[in-house]
């Protein structure tokens, strides 16, 4: 190891530096290439934005319209179940403003909530981008046209002329438009991919701020998701529903039992705070008590899935019989089903296998004659197990970064046709 | 032999040995090179659908149109050039043959990539499928297998509403739903724990021949979950050669008009990837031919 770090320091700097030019000439082609291909800025990227309003509304009670809702976002009971109808739950929801369901009396504006307004933002292919911005702004030039009343009559006119402001309204309201945030998301997840990269050379200052980043933001999301996916909705939120609808999850619903999920709910608080208590400078024992319930837990789960998945059911898969016909049926064998030449072969050789290398790993006996060659055959297969599993681990491995060329190739350089 | 091998004129000995000690970076760059030419140059290569891929694609086809299945993103970003072509491969083909769809992820970040797929693949290719009666976004459950565990058991129990909030028992999809073993099938596109390996051992296992159950693995996972296939798994996709060849058959049965590139994501990595081979099998040949021009067959052989 020290000889080949002598050797690269030695010849470092001269192959480096060639190194460093084939790369740089390389990325200086890939750009070139990528504006010559399709005039562009890199990195382009757009954005479909949708304008979604929302309006708080309370649900009509009515047998007919029970349960019919497709398009609900949130929905809160403000009143305590009933079996009688007059008494039923008012249900509210948050809809769009133009809902059908106002027209027909089912559902009723609730007076004095503020209109919730937002964009929504959508990517949209490049390609498919400028193709649609191109249709679009032909579309509008074509329907801005009044329409011509020759020929026509007065209901035929305002009925085309109503068709005509419904497809502008359309139009003018359908906006795809370039995104600089999303660009530049795209030029910095393209230096962060070139340094990662840059390892390859050697281990530089590049090298080490994108290991520092990718460390500290995986940290960072990994406690967000605990905090939202976990702590939030199956402690906090049955430990004070109220405190967590009020300030974390207004779309939390209400539960059923309210008390038994707080009381249960104070297991996992105590058994977590005897797991902090590692930290305290004393009573480092009290955390041991929760680590014994999530290991007894988590083996008692996997002893029972082990033992059929992976030992009962295998055996089972095992149990073939060594000569094998196209139909796996006896009935199908009986009626003259053709010999299976590679079902039978198959078969054999997983006998064989299963039981080489089954004495390659019986150590009771020392590995000699009749024993010692068996285990030799079960050497075999393990070896050739082994190739299997790395030549798999290469195509993978090959594909990931067949995956990050793509990226760079096509969404920062553009170079897709 | 060592007396062969110094038979060889010392200019062909020497290049050997060269070639046998030259500077690994050189490889990495031949390997850039061998995977960017044939990824600009969009090399592809027709694709033989193998057993498991073929597999794969009955098990999807022979239950009946407007059959419950559930398909989980138990994979993230990271392993999404691997697994995101057979994903969407499985998703069109199953919305293609009519079958109701439930979608869920173990993986924090699958359901980031499940929403992806709902908007590029299910509601471009088949902008008719209403949310709620034809597919419905579970989301994301932290718990791992505890997950799988609690929906043998109970559904509403993991999920009490879907990734919108809104209650599972509003949704028409899943009206009459208990537990896993009301889905006709379940598909897990795994890349590693939890994934393809739990869904057999807490999923499969718990209700034997209630679903088929198939899966999409990454190739290192492939060798620990080859030995439940055929029994525990109805159909297996390995890698990106799986999801080439499954994207084969879905799109010749299954094809699309527009925007199929999206369908067409293996088989283009598959270009690539042949080329690398190449490359890996040639250097370990003259990995080997130049230790045996250094040290000969018994100096090899130590």
């Amino acid at each position: 190891m020290s000889a080949d770090r002598a050797q690269q320091s030695s010849g470092a700097p001269k192959s480096d530096t060639r190194l460093w030019i084939a790369l740089l000439i390389f990325g200086a082609v890939g750009i070139f290439a990528g504006k010559l291909w399709r005039p562009g800025p890199l990195a382009e990227a757009y954005v479909e934005v949708v304008t979604e309003t929302r309006v708080l509304a309370e649900v009509v009670p009515a047998p007919t319209t029970q349960g019919t809702s497709t398009d609900v976002q949130s929905a809160e009971t403000v009143a305590p179940t009933s079996l009688e109808q007059e008494n039923a739950p008012t249900t509210r929801v948050w809809v769009e403003l133009d809902d059908p369901r106002f027209k027909s009396g089912e559902l009723r504006r609730v007076e004095g909530v503020a209109t919730e307004v937002w964009d929504e933002r959508a990517k949209v292919d490049p390609k498919k981008a400028r193709e649609q911005i191109a249709a679009l702004e032909s579309d509008a030039e074509k329907l801005s046209a009044p329409t011509d009343p020759t020929g026509l009559t007065r209901e035929e006119f305002e009925a085309r002329e109503a068709a005509r402001m419904n497809a502008l309204k359309v139009v003018e309201s359908t906006r795809i438009v370039a995104s600089p945030r999303d660009s530049i998301g795209i030029w910095i997840a393209a230096l962060l991919t070139l340094g990662i990269f840059s390892f390859l050379v050697r281990d530089n200052p590049f090298y080490k701020v994108v290991e520092s980043i990718l460390i500290g933001v995986s940290a960072a999301y990994w406690m967000l998701v605990a905090f939202w996916s976990t702590l939030v909705p199956d402690l906090f939120a049955k430990l004070a529903p109220d405190l967590v609808r009020a300030t974390m999850l207004p779309g939390l619903a209400p539960s059923e039992h309210p008390g038994k999920d707080f009381l249960l709910a104070l297991i996992p608080l105590a058994l977590g705070m005897m797991l902090l208590w590692r930290l305290a400078p004393r009573g480092a024992w009290i955390a041991v008590w929760p680590l014994a319930v999530v290991i007894g837990t988590f083996a008692g789960m996997r002893l029972t899935a082990s033992i059929e998945a992976d030992f009962m059911a295998q055996i089972a898969a095992t149990m073939k019989p060594l000569v094998a016909y196209t139909s796996s049926s006896a009935e199908g064998a009986a009626a003259g089903s053709a010999f299976d030449l590679g079902g039978t072969l198959a078969g054999i050789l997983g006998v064989v296998g299963v039981i080489t290398v089954l004495v390659y790993f019986f150590f009771s006996l020392e590995h000699k004659g009749v024993v010692g060659k068996t285990a030799r055959v079960g050497v075999w297969f393990l070896m050739i197990t082994f190739g299997a599993a790395f030549g798999f681990t290469v195509m993978g491995r090959i594909t990931l970064l067949v995956g990050r060329f793509d990226f760079l190739f096509n969404d920062w350089l553009g170079l897709s046709p | 032999m060592k007396q062969r091998n110094e038979q060889l004129p010392p200019g062909i000995r020497g290049f050997l040995i060269r070639m046998g000690q030259i500077d690994r970076r050189w490889i990495y760059l031949a390997v850039a090179v061998a995977i960017a030419a044939p990824m600009l140059a969009r090399l592809r290569f027709p694709e033989v659908p193998g057993r498991m891929a073929q597999a794969t694609f009955d098990a999807i086809e022979s239950i009946p149109p407007g059959s419950r299945v559930l398909i989980a993103y138990d994979f993230d970003p990271a392993s999404a050039a691997e697994l995101e072509p057979m994903a969407n491969a499985v998703l069109h083909h199953c919305a293609s043959k009519g079958h109701r769809i439930a979608l869920m992820a173990l993986w924090p970040l699958g359901k980031q990539l499940a929403d992806d797929a709902i908007r590029d693949i299910l509601l471009e290719y088949h902008p008719e499928k209403v949310e709620g009666v034809d597919y419905v976004q579970l989301g994301f459950k932290t718990g791992n297998e505890g997950v799988i565990k609690l929906m043998s058991t109970s559904i509403a129990e993991a999920y009490a509403a879907d990734a919108s909030g809104k209650p599972i028992t509003q949704i028409p999809l899943l009206e009459g739903v208990r537990t896993i073993g009301d889905f006709q099938l379940i598909a897990s596109i795994s890349a590693g724990t939890p994934g393809a390996q739990q869904w057999v051992q807490y999923g499969d296992s718990a209700m034997p021949d209630a679903f088929k159950f198939v899966a999409g693995t990454t190739g290192v996972q492939s060798s620990q979950l080859l030995p439940y296939y055929p029994k525990q798994m109805e159909g297996m996709l390995i890698a990106i050669k799986g999801a080439a060849e499954y994207e084969m058959l879905v799109t010749e049965k299954y094809p699309v008009t527009r925007s199929a590139d999206r369908l067409a994501l293996g088989r283009e990595r598959m270009g690539p990837q042949f080329v690398a081979h190449l490359l890996l099998i040639g250097l370990i040949v003259l990995g080997n031919v130049s230790m045996l021009a250094a040290r000969g067959w018994k100096g090899a052989a130590r």
